[in-house]
Protein backbone atom coordinates (compact mmCIF):
# COMPACT_ATOMS: atom_id res chain seq x y z
CA UNK A 1 0.00 0.00 0.00
CA UNK A 2 1.31 3.22 -0.76
CA UNK A 3 1.72 5.91 1.77
CA UNK A 4 0.72 9.48 1.35
CA UNK A 5 4.27 11.04 0.98
CA UNK A 6 4.42 8.32 -2.22
CA UNK A 7 1.91 9.77 -4.03
CA UNK A 8 2.33 13.13 -3.66
CA UNK A 9 6.02 12.66 -4.86
CA UNK A 10 4.46 10.80 -7.69
CA UNK A 11 2.07 13.16 -8.68
CA UNK A 12 4.61 16.17 -8.82
CA UNK A 13 6.72 13.72 -10.81
CA UNK A 14 3.61 13.47 -13.45
CA UNK A 15 3.24 17.59 -12.97
CA UNK A 16 7.05 17.59 -13.82
CA UNK A 17 6.35 15.35 -17.09
CA UNK A 18 9.02 12.89 -15.92
CA UNK A 19 6.99 9.89 -15.23
CA UNK A 20 8.36 8.69 -18.34
CA UNK A 21 11.33 8.70 -17.57
CA UNK A 22 10.96 6.85 -14.29
CA UNK A 23 13.51 3.82 -13.35
CA UNK A 24 12.68 0.37 -11.95
CA UNK A 25 15.00 -1.00 -9.83
CA UNK A 26 14.32 -4.55 -8.42
CA UNK A 27 13.25 -4.44 -4.71
CA UNK A 28 16.19 -7.11 -4.16
CA UNK A 29 18.72 -4.83 -6.06
CA UNK A 30 17.62 -1.84 -3.79
CA UNK A 31 17.45 -3.80 -0.28
CA UNK A 32 21.50 -5.31 -1.43
CA UNK A 33 22.49 -1.80 -2.35
CA UNK A 34 21.25 -0.51 1.38
CA UNK A 35 22.86 -3.41 3.31
CA UNK A 36 25.80 -2.52 1.31
CA UNK A 37 26.00 1.23 2.20
CA UNK A 38 24.81 0.32 5.69
CA UNK A 39 27.71 -2.29 6.31
CA UNK A 40 30.46 0.59 5.48
CA UNK A 41 29.10 2.97 7.27
CA UNK A 42 28.74 0.68 10.78
CA UNK A 43 32.31 -0.79 9.72
CA UNK A 44 33.55 3.17 10.27
CA UNK A 45 31.88 4.01 13.38
CA UNK A 46 32.86 0.58 14.98
CA UNK A 47 36.56 1.66 14.22
CA UNK A 48 36.35 5.25 15.13
CA UNK A 49 34.45 3.88 18.72
CA UNK A 50 37.64 3.74 20.41
CA UNK A 51 38.99 6.89 18.48
CA UNK A 52 36.32 8.95 19.97
CA UNK A 53 36.72 7.76 23.27
CA UNK A 54 40.77 8.40 23.14
CA UNK A 55 40.25 12.07 21.62
CA UNK A 56 37.62 12.75 24.79
CA UNK A 57 40.76 11.53 27.58
CA UNK A 58 43.55 13.55 25.33
CA UNK A 59 41.43 16.79 24.65
CA UNK A 60 40.09 16.36 28.97
CA UNK A 61 43.31 17.05 30.02
CA UNK A 62 45.01 19.68 27.16
CA UNK A 63 46.04 22.48 28.55
CA UNK A 64 45.46 25.36 26.38
CA UNK A 65 47.62 28.80 28.03
CA UNK A 66 49.81 30.43 25.46
CA UNK B 1 31.90 67.47 31.62
CA UNK B 2 33.87 64.86 29.24
CA UNK B 3 32.88 64.67 25.74
CA UNK B 4 34.17 62.02 23.06
CA UNK B 5 36.46 63.12 20.79
CA UNK B 6 36.50 61.93 17.56
CA UNK B 7 39.82 62.26 15.26
CA UNK B 8 40.08 61.70 11.58
CA UNK B 9 43.55 59.85 11.19
CA UNK B 10 45.85 58.37 8.44
CA UNK B 11 48.27 55.18 9.94
CA UNK B 12 51.01 57.44 11.17
CA UNK B 13 48.85 59.95 12.75
CA UNK B 14 47.04 57.18 14.29
CA UNK B 15 50.56 56.27 15.69
CA UNK B 16 51.06 59.74 17.26
CA UNK B 17 47.48 60.60 18.09
CA UNK B 18 47.42 57.11 20.04
CA UNK B 19 50.73 57.95 22.30
CA UNK B 20 49.46 61.35 23.17
CA UNK B 21 46.17 59.77 24.58
CA UNK B 22 48.44 57.33 26.31
CA UNK B 23 49.93 60.29 27.81
CA UNK B 24 47.88 62.97 28.33
CA UNK B 25 44.39 60.83 28.86
CA UNK B 26 45.67 57.46 30.55
CA UNK B 27 48.69 59.58 32.29
CA UNK B 28 51.27 56.98 31.42
CA UNK B 29 54.98 58.36 31.24
CA UNK B 30 56.45 58.40 27.92
CA UNK B 31 59.41 56.13 29.72
CA UNK B 32 57.33 53.35 31.08
CA UNK B 33 57.67 49.84 29.68
CA UNK B 34 54.07 49.93 29.03
CA UNK B 35 53.81 53.19 26.97
CA UNK B 36 56.44 51.84 24.80
CA UNK B 37 55.25 48.46 24.50
CA UNK B 38 51.45 49.68 23.85
CA UNK B 39 52.92 51.88 21.04
CA UNK B 40 55.01 48.85 19.44
CA UNK B 41 52.27 46.52 19.49
CA UNK B 42 49.97 48.87 17.68
CA UNK B 43 52.19 49.49 15.28
CA UNK B 44 52.77 46.19 14.96
CA UNK B 45 48.94 45.75 14.16
CA UNK B 46 48.67 48.34 11.92
CA UNK B 47 51.31 47.08 9.90
CA UNK B 48 48.75 44.29 9.14
CA UNK B 49 46.52 46.91 7.46
CA UNK B 50 46.42 48.21 4.04
CA UNK B 51 48.06 52.10 3.98
CA UNK B 52 45.08 53.58 2.11
CA UNK B 53 42.49 53.60 4.90
CA UNK B 54 41.44 56.15 7.36
CA UNK B 55 41.22 55.72 10.96
CA UNK B 56 38.15 57.02 12.91
CA UNK B 57 39.17 57.21 16.65
CA UNK B 58 36.78 58.10 19.26
CA UNK B 59 37.52 58.05 23.25
CA UNK B 60 35.89 57.46 25.58
CA UNK B 61 34.18 54.09 24.37
CA UNK B 62 32.59 52.16 26.55
CA UNK B 63 33.49 48.26 25.37
CA UNK B 64 31.33 46.11 26.69
CA UNK B 65 34.01 43.19 26.51
CA UNK B 66 36.29 45.00 28.47
CA UNK B 67 33.98 46.64 31.01
CA UNK B 68 32.87 43.10 31.71
CA UNK B 69 36.33 42.26 32.75
CA UNK B 70 36.86 45.09 34.27
CA UNK B 71 33.99 44.82 36.85
CA UNK B 72 34.89 41.36 37.17
CA UNK B 73 38.71 41.52 37.69
CA UNK B 74 40.82 44.55 37.51
CA UNK B 75 38.59 47.14 39.50
CA UNK B 76 39.23 44.59 42.44
CA UNK B 77 42.90 44.91 41.59
CA UNK B 78 45.59 47.90 44.10
CA UNK B 79 46.64 49.15 40.63
CA UNK B 80 44.60 51.72 39.04
CA UNK B 81 43.19 50.56 35.96
CA UNK B 82 40.62 52.98 33.16
CA UNK B 83 37.09 52.08 32.88
CA UNK B 84 37.75 53.56 29.43
CA UNK B 85 38.45 52.26 26.02
CA UNK B 86 38.93 53.85 22.68
CA UNK B 87 37.33 52.77 19.64
CA UNK B 88 38.69 52.87 16.54
CA UNK B 89 36.56 52.73 13.44
CA UNK B 90 38.24 51.88 9.66
CA UNK B 91 37.45 53.25 6.11
CA UNK B 92 38.74 52.66 2.64
CA UNK B 93 40.41 55.64 1.16
CA UNK B 94 39.17 59.27 2.84
CA UNK B 95 36.32 60.32 4.75
CA UNK B 96 35.39 62.92 6.32
CA UNK B 97 33.32 64.66 9.22
CA UNK B 98 30.71 66.60 6.68
CA UNK B 99 29.45 63.30 5.35
CA UNK B 100 28.67 61.82 8.61
CA UNK B 101 25.44 64.91 9.16
CA UNK B 102 24.70 63.82 5.24
CA UNK B 103 22.17 61.63 4.40
CA UNK B 104 22.55 61.41 1.14
CA UNK B 105 26.51 60.52 2.03
CA UNK B 106 25.28 57.15 4.15
CA UNK B 107 25.49 54.75 1.32
CA UNK B 108 29.17 56.07 0.29
CA UNK B 109 29.93 55.82 4.39
CA UNK B 110 28.82 52.26 4.66
CA UNK B 111 30.64 51.08 1.49
CA UNK B 112 33.76 52.47 3.02
CA UNK B 113 33.47 51.00 6.40
CA UNK B 114 35.57 47.93 7.02
CA UNK B 115 34.99 47.51 10.03
CA UNK B 116 36.92 48.70 13.72
CA UNK B 117 38.89 47.80 16.92
CA UNK B 118 39.05 48.88 20.41
CA UNK B 119 41.91 49.98 22.37
CA UNK B 120 41.39 48.93 25.97
CA UNK B 121 43.64 50.19 28.91
CA UNK B 122 45.49 47.19 29.79
CA UNK B 123 48.76 48.05 28.37
CA UNK B 124 50.26 46.64 26.73
CA UNK B 125 47.46 43.74 25.87
CA UNK B 126 45.46 47.04 24.34
CA UNK B 127 44.32 45.18 21.25
CA UNK B 128 40.18 44.66 21.91
CA UNK B 129 37.22 43.78 20.80
CA UNK B 130 36.78 43.89 16.78
CA UNK B 131 35.61 42.57 13.99
CA UNK B 132 37.16 44.05 10.62
CA UNK B 133 36.88 42.70 6.81
CA UNK B 134 39.45 40.77 5.59
CA UNK B 135 40.16 43.51 2.49
CA UNK B 136 41.51 45.85 5.30
CA UNK B 137 43.72 43.46 5.32
CA UNK B 138 44.13 43.44 1.75
CA UNK B 139 43.46 39.81 1.79
CA UNK B 140 40.77 37.94 -0.74
CA UNK B 141 39.36 35.11 1.77
CA UNK B 142 36.85 32.54 1.76
CA UNK B 143 35.84 32.74 5.56
CA UNK B 144 33.05 32.49 7.95
CA UNK B 145 31.61 36.11 8.30
CA UNK B 146 29.07 37.93 10.44
CA UNK B 147 28.01 40.96 11.23
CA UNK B 148 28.17 42.69 14.24
CA UNK B 149 26.43 45.72 14.95
CA UNK B 150 28.87 48.88 14.93
CA UNK B 151 28.78 52.70 14.94
CA UNK B 152 31.27 55.79 14.57
CA UNK B 153 30.02 59.13 14.61
CA UNK B 154 26.87 58.43 15.89
CA UNK B 155 26.22 56.28 12.39
CA UNK B 156 25.26 52.97 12.42
CA UNK B 157 27.08 50.22 10.93
CA UNK B 158 27.40 46.47 10.40
CA UNK B 159 31.00 45.39 10.88
CA UNK B 160 31.23 41.86 8.30
CA UNK B 161 33.86 39.57 9.57
CA UNK B 162 35.16 37.43 12.26
CA UNK B 163 34.85 38.87 15.70
CA UNK B 164 38.82 39.03 17.64
CA UNK B 165 40.18 40.06 20.38
CA UNK B 166 44.04 39.50 21.68
CA UNK B 167 44.62 38.02 25.26
CA UNK B 168 44.88 40.27 27.83
CA UNK B 169 46.75 36.94 29.68
CA UNK B 170 44.94 38.08 33.28
CA UNK B 171 41.56 37.56 32.98
CA UNK B 172 41.57 36.06 29.36
CA UNK B 173 43.70 33.81 27.66
CA UNK B 174 43.90 32.30 24.22
CA UNK B 175 41.03 29.48 25.44
CA UNK B 176 38.87 32.21 26.56
CA UNK B 177 39.10 34.56 24.04
CA UNK B 178 38.29 31.46 21.00
CA UNK B 179 35.42 30.45 22.95
CA UNK B 180 34.15 34.42 23.20
CA UNK B 181 35.22 34.73 19.10
CA UNK B 182 32.85 31.69 18.83
CA UNK B 183 29.78 32.57 20.70
CA UNK B 184 30.40 36.36 19.11
CA UNK B 185 29.79 34.83 15.56
CA UNK B 186 27.47 32.22 16.41
CA UNK B 187 25.28 34.57 18.53
CA UNK B 188 25.37 37.67 16.23
CA UNK B 189 24.32 35.36 12.81
CA UNK B 190 22.03 32.99 14.48
CA UNK B 191 19.30 33.42 17.01
CA UNK B 192 19.90 29.78 18.62
CA UNK B 193 22.57 31.58 20.29
CA UNK B 194 24.21 34.78 21.73
CA UNK B 195 26.95 36.47 22.33
CA UNK B 196 29.18 36.23 25.22
CA UNK B 197 31.19 38.15 27.81
CA UNK B 198 34.11 36.63 29.31
CA UNK B 199 32.39 36.52 32.88
CA UNK B 200 29.93 34.27 31.41
CA UNK B 201 32.42 31.99 30.25
CA UNK B 202 33.97 31.73 34.04
CA UNK B 203 30.55 31.48 35.54
CA UNK B 204 29.69 28.37 33.52
CA UNK B 205 32.98 26.71 34.09
CA UNK B 206 33.22 27.74 37.71
CA UNK B 207 30.12 25.05 38.04
CA UNK B 208 32.58 22.21 37.82
CA UNK B 209 36.24 23.59 38.45
CA UNK B 210 37.28 22.60 41.46
CA UNK B 211 40.14 25.80 41.45
CA UNK B 212 39.10 29.37 40.53
CA UNK B 213 39.74 30.87 37.24
CA UNK B 214 40.73 34.04 37.80
CA UNK B 215 43.66 35.26 37.09
CA UNK B 216 43.81 33.10 34.28
CA UNK B 217 45.90 29.86 34.27
CA UNK B 218 44.60 28.78 30.67
CA UNK B 219 41.70 26.48 29.92
CA UNK B 220 41.84 22.56 29.00
CA UNK B 221 40.53 21.91 25.52
CA UNK B 222 37.78 19.88 27.22
CA UNK B 223 36.85 23.14 28.92
CA UNK B 224 36.74 24.54 26.29
CA UNK B 225 34.03 22.04 25.12
CA UNK B 226 32.18 21.66 27.81
CA UNK B 227 31.62 25.83 27.88
CA UNK B 228 30.41 25.10 23.74
CA UNK B 229 28.44 22.05 24.87
CA UNK B 230 26.60 24.29 27.72
CA UNK B 231 25.83 27.07 25.48
CA UNK B 232 23.90 24.50 23.03
CA UNK B 233 26.31 23.07 20.74
CA UNK B 234 26.36 19.52 19.78
CA UNK B 235 30.41 19.29 20.06
CA UNK B 236 32.66 17.05 18.10
CA UNK B 237 36.08 16.58 19.42
CA UNK B 238 38.62 14.95 17.42
CA UNK B 239 42.38 14.31 18.19
CA UNK B 240 45.11 13.56 16.00
CA UNK B 241 46.70 11.03 17.69
CA UNK B 242 43.35 8.83 17.30
CA UNK B 243 42.46 9.74 13.81
CA UNK B 244 45.40 9.60 12.20
CA UNK B 245 45.49 10.33 8.67
CA UNK B 246 41.80 11.15 8.59
CA UNK B 247 42.05 14.01 10.81
CA UNK B 248 43.19 16.47 8.66
CA UNK B 249 40.07 15.70 6.14
CA UNK B 250 37.58 15.64 8.76
CA UNK B 251 39.31 19.13 9.96
CA UNK B 252 38.68 20.13 6.32
CA UNK B 253 35.64 18.79 6.05
CA UNK B 254 34.07 20.93 9.01
CA UNK B 255 35.84 24.53 7.57
CA UNK B 256 34.29 23.61 4.18
CA UNK B 257 31.13 23.61 5.62
CA UNK B 258 31.52 27.22 7.00
CA UNK B 259 31.47 25.90 10.65
CA UNK B 260 34.55 28.14 12.89
CA UNK B 261 36.48 25.26 14.59
CA UNK B 262 38.68 25.16 17.65
CA UNK B 263 42.06 24.04 16.87
CA UNK B 264 44.18 23.14 19.94
CA UNK B 265 48.11 23.27 18.39
CA UNK B 266 50.95 22.56 20.58
CA UNK B 267 54.95 21.48 20.10
CA UNK B 268 55.18 19.86 23.69
CA UNK B 269 56.03 23.12 25.12
CA UNK B 270 53.11 25.31 24.36
CA UNK B 271 49.27 24.60 24.35
CA UNK B 272 47.52 27.10 22.30
CA UNK B 273 44.11 27.65 21.06
CA UNK B 274 43.06 29.56 17.93
CA UNK B 275 40.12 29.66 15.95
CA UNK B 276 40.09 28.16 12.08
CA UNK B 277 37.59 30.08 10.04
CA UNK B 278 37.86 29.63 6.37
CA UNK B 279 40.69 29.37 3.58
CA UNK B 280 41.91 30.54 0.22
CA UNK B 281 40.52 30.26 -2.91
CA UNK B 282 41.73 26.98 -4.62
CA UNK B 283 44.06 27.17 -7.63
CA UNK B 284 44.16 25.29 -10.65
CA UNK B 285 47.99 24.32 -9.02
CA UNK B 286 46.23 22.74 -5.95
CA UNK B 287 43.51 20.97 -8.14
CA UNK B 288 46.12 18.89 -9.91
CA UNK B 289 47.96 18.30 -7.01
CA UNK B 290 45.45 16.20 -5.47
CA UNK B 291 46.16 12.49 -4.97
CA UNK B 292 44.24 10.20 -6.21
CA UNK B 293 43.09 6.72 -4.87
CA UNK B 294 41.46 3.27 -6.74
CA UNK B 295 38.12 2.83 -6.09
CA UNK B 296 35.66 -0.06 -7.13
CA UNK B 297 34.61 0.09 -11.03
CA UNK B 298 38.07 1.77 -11.90
CA UNK B 299 37.33 4.61 -9.92
CA UNK B 300 39.81 6.87 -9.34
CA UNK B 301 38.86 9.25 -6.32
CA UNK B 302 40.38 12.38 -4.71
CA UNK B 303 39.08 14.17 -1.93
CA UNK B 304 38.73 18.06 -1.63
CA UNK B 305 39.65 17.84 1.73
CA UNK B 306 42.87 16.25 0.49
CA UNK B 307 43.86 20.06 -0.77
CA UNK B 308 46.77 21.43 1.26
CA UNK B 309 45.37 24.80 0.85
CA UNK B 310 46.17 27.61 3.12
CA UNK B 311 43.74 28.27 6.00
CA UNK B 312 42.65 31.43 8.10
CA UNK B 313 43.41 31.25 11.49
CA UNK B 314 42.16 33.83 13.96
CA UNK B 315 44.87 33.79 16.63
CA UNK B 316 44.31 35.80 19.75
CA UNK B 317 48.39 36.71 19.89
CA UNK B 318 48.40 38.04 16.36
CA UNK B 319 46.20 40.91 13.93
CA UNK B 320 42.86 38.49 12.58
CA UNK B 321 43.50 36.14 9.49
CA UNK B 322 46.67 34.49 9.35
CA UNK B 323 46.90 32.08 6.93
CA UNK B 324 49.21 29.15 7.21
CA UNK B 325 48.84 25.30 5.86
CA UNK B 326 47.33 23.02 8.49
CA UNK B 327 50.63 21.11 9.20
CA UNK B 328 52.40 24.38 10.45
CA UNK B 329 49.78 26.04 11.72
CA UNK B 330 51.99 28.33 13.97
CA UNK B 331 54.64 29.60 10.76
CA UNK B 332 53.58 33.27 11.20
CA UNK B 333 54.62 33.37 14.30
CA UNK B 334 58.29 33.90 12.94
CA UNK B 335 59.54 32.63 16.67
CA UNK B 336 61.41 29.77 17.19
CA UNK B 337 59.66 28.95 20.36
CA UNK B 338 56.59 28.46 18.45
CA UNK B 339 58.81 26.16 16.12
CA UNK B 340 57.06 22.00 15.43
CA UNK B 341 53.56 23.35 16.54
CA UNK B 342 51.13 21.20 15.14
CA UNK B 343 47.37 20.94 15.36
CA UNK B 344 46.84 17.94 18.13
CA UNK B 345 42.93 18.40 18.17
CA UNK B 346 39.80 20.03 17.35
CA UNK B 347 36.87 20.52 18.68
CA UNK B 348 33.74 21.60 16.70
CA UNK B 349 30.75 23.41 17.20
CA UNK B 350 27.65 21.39 15.63
CA UNK B 351 24.04 22.66 15.48
CA UNK B 352 23.09 20.22 18.38
CA UNK B 353 20.90 18.34 15.66
CA UNK B 354 23.47 17.24 13.50
CA UNK B 355 24.11 13.49 13.95
CA UNK B 356 25.96 12.41 11.86
CA UNK B 357 29.48 13.45 11.95
CA UNK B 358 31.85 14.07 8.81
CA UNK B 359 33.80 10.87 8.83
CA UNK B 360 30.27 9.23 8.53
CA UNK B 361 28.75 11.23 6.10
CA UNK B 362 32.08 10.48 3.44
CA UNK B 363 31.87 7.23 3.98
CA UNK B 364 28.09 7.28 3.19
CA UNK B 365 28.54 8.56 0.09
CA UNK B 366 31.50 6.97 -1.26
CA UNK B 367 30.29 3.89 -0.50
CA UNK B 368 27.22 5.33 -2.51
CA UNK B 369 28.95 5.88 -5.07
CA UNK B 370 31.10 2.27 -5.30
CA UNK B 371 27.71 0.30 -4.55
CA UNK B 372 25.61 1.69 -7.19
CA UNK B 373 28.15 1.25 -10.11
CA UNK B 374 27.00 4.19 -12.36
CA UNK B 375 30.81 5.93 -12.40
CA UNK B 376 32.56 4.03 -14.18
CA UNK B 377 36.87 4.19 -14.84
CA UNK B 378 36.46 7.42 -14.15
CA UNK B 379 38.57 10.16 -12.00
CA UNK B 380 36.56 11.67 -9.70
CA UNK B 381 36.91 14.40 -6.90
CA UNK B 382 34.70 14.80 -4.16
CA UNK B 383 33.73 18.03 -1.86
CA UNK B 384 31.62 16.84 1.41
CA UNK B 385 30.15 19.57 3.29
CA UNK B 386 27.48 20.52 5.39
CA UNK B 387 25.07 22.93 4.68
CA UNK B 388 21.08 24.33 5.48
CA UNK B 389 18.88 23.19 4.00
CA UNK B 390 17.24 26.43 3.47
CA UNK B 391 20.73 27.46 1.95
CA UNK B 392 20.92 25.10 -0.16
CA UNK B 393 16.90 25.33 -1.76
CA UNK B 394 17.93 28.52 -2.17
CA UNK B 395 21.41 27.90 -3.90
CA UNK B 396 19.50 25.35 -6.25
CA UNK B 397 16.46 27.51 -6.92
CA UNK B 398 18.83 30.15 -8.62
CA UNK B 399 21.45 27.58 -10.32
CA UNK B 400 21.48 26.08 -13.56
CA UNK B 401 19.84 23.06 -12.73
CA UNK B 402 17.07 22.14 -15.05
CA UNK B 403 13.60 23.67 -13.96
CA UNK B 404 12.16 19.98 -12.72
CA UNK B 405 14.98 19.18 -10.79
CA UNK B 406 14.80 22.42 -9.14
CA UNK B 407 11.22 21.71 -8.30
CA UNK B 408 12.08 18.41 -7.26
CA UNK B 409 14.62 19.29 -4.50
CA UNK B 410 12.18 21.83 -3.37
CA UNK B 411 9.60 19.75 -2.54
CA UNK B 412 11.59 17.63 -0.61
CA UNK B 413 11.53 17.12 2.98
CA UNK B 414 14.90 18.07 4.81
CA UNK B 415 16.18 18.21 8.40
CA UNK B 416 17.55 21.83 9.19
CA UNK B 417 20.92 20.44 8.32
CA UNK B 418 22.12 18.12 5.64
CA UNK B 419 25.41 17.01 4.20
CA UNK B 420 25.99 17.10 0.76
CA UNK B 421 28.73 15.55 -1.36
CA UNK B 422 29.60 16.98 -4.61
CA UNK B 423 30.94 14.56 -7.59
CA UNK B 424 33.40 16.12 -9.91
CA UNK B 425 34.31 14.68 -13.29
CA UNK B 426 38.33 15.69 -14.40
CA UNK B 427 38.47 19.38 -14.98
CA UNK B 428 35.12 20.16 -13.45
CA UNK B 429 36.15 21.55 -10.33
CA UNK B 430 38.36 24.50 -11.57
CA UNK B 431 35.37 25.51 -13.31
CA UNK B 432 32.94 25.74 -10.44
CA UNK B 433 30.65 22.98 -11.97
CA UNK B 434 29.85 19.62 -10.28
CA UNK B 435 28.69 16.65 -12.19
CA UNK B 436 26.67 14.54 -9.38
CA UNK B 437 25.16 15.27 -5.35
CA UNK B 438 24.64 13.57 -3.08
CA UNK B 439 21.86 14.49 0.07
CA UNK B 440 22.21 12.79 3.03
CA UNK B 441 19.79 13.62 6.38
CA UNK B 442 22.27 14.69 9.44
CA UNK B 443 19.88 13.66 11.94
CA UNK B 444 20.48 10.07 10.51
CA UNK B 445 23.18 8.38 12.27
CA UNK B 446 21.90 5.06 11.81
CA UNK B 447 19.80 3.93 8.77
CA UNK B 448 20.44 4.64 5.07
CA UNK B 449 19.11 8.74 5.21
CA UNK B 450 19.77 9.51 1.56
CA UNK B 451 17.63 12.67 0.72
CA UNK B 452 18.26 12.48 -2.88
CA UNK B 453 21.27 11.66 -5.13
CA UNK B 454 22.47 12.88 -8.83
CA UNK B 455 24.65 9.90 -10.02
CA UNK B 456 25.49 9.70 -13.54
CA UNK B 457 22.45 10.33 -15.17
CA UNK B 458 19.97 9.47 -12.37
CA UNK B 459 18.22 11.11 -10.06
CA UNK B 460 17.33 9.41 -7.21
CA UNK B 461 14.71 10.46 -4.11
CA UNK B 462 14.13 9.59 -0.56
CA UNK B 463 16.57 6.00 -0.07
CA UNK B 464 15.96 4.56 -3.50
CA UNK B 465 12.40 5.46 -3.27
CA UNK B 466 12.01 6.77 -6.86
CA UNK B 467 14.75 6.83 -9.24
CA UNK B 468 14.24 8.97 -12.63
CA UNK B 469 16.99 9.08 -15.69
CA UNK B 470 17.52 12.94 -16.40
CA UNK B 471 20.59 12.73 -18.58
CA UNK B 472 24.43 13.66 -17.59
CA UNK B 473 24.35 17.02 -15.58
CA UNK B 474 27.04 19.75 -14.51
CA UNK B 475 25.62 22.27 -12.69
CA UNK B 476 26.83 25.24 -10.32
CA UNK B 477 28.09 23.66 -7.44
CA UNK B 478 27.40 25.43 -3.52
CA UNK B 479 29.39 28.28 -2.63
CA UNK B 480 27.18 29.79 0.34
CA UNK B 481 29.12 28.34 3.69
CA UNK B 482 32.43 30.54 3.38
CA UNK B 483 31.59 34.26 2.24
CA UNK B 484 34.16 34.88 -0.67
CA UNK B 485 36.18 38.95 -0.36
CA UNK B 486 37.21 39.96 -3.83
CA UNK B 487 38.64 43.29 -3.95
Amino acid sequence: MKNEKTIVLEELIKNLGLEDNLVAMPEAEKEALIVNIEEDVEKYRIMNYKKIIESQEEISSFVLTS
Amino acid sequence: MEIITTLYLNKADLLSQYSNVLEHYYHLEKTNNEYTSSITKLDEFLNTLDDDLTFLMEWPYVDKMYRDTYYHYYASKKHDYSRVSIKVSIFRDVVDDAQFYDSASSIFLKSKYLGFFTLRPTFPAILGRNTISPLAFGEELLLCSTKVPASANGIKFQSIGFPHSSQDGEMITCAETTVWSIMEYFGNKYSDYRPLLPSMINRTLGKFSFERLIPSKGLTAGQISYTLKDFGFGVKMYSAQAYGADFMSLLRIYIESGIPVVGAISNGQIGHAVNIVGRVEVTEADIAALPYVAKKNGIELSEFAGMDLDYVFVDDNHAPYRKAKLGTPSSYYGSADWNGCRITNFIVPLYSKIYLEAGEARTKSISLIENIGLIKNKKICIRTFLASSRSFKNHANFSDLPHGIKKLFNSLVMPKFIWITEIYYEGSLKDGKCDGLIILDATEPKKLGIISFIIDDLLCLYNFEKIIKIGAQHFDNYNQNLRKYEK
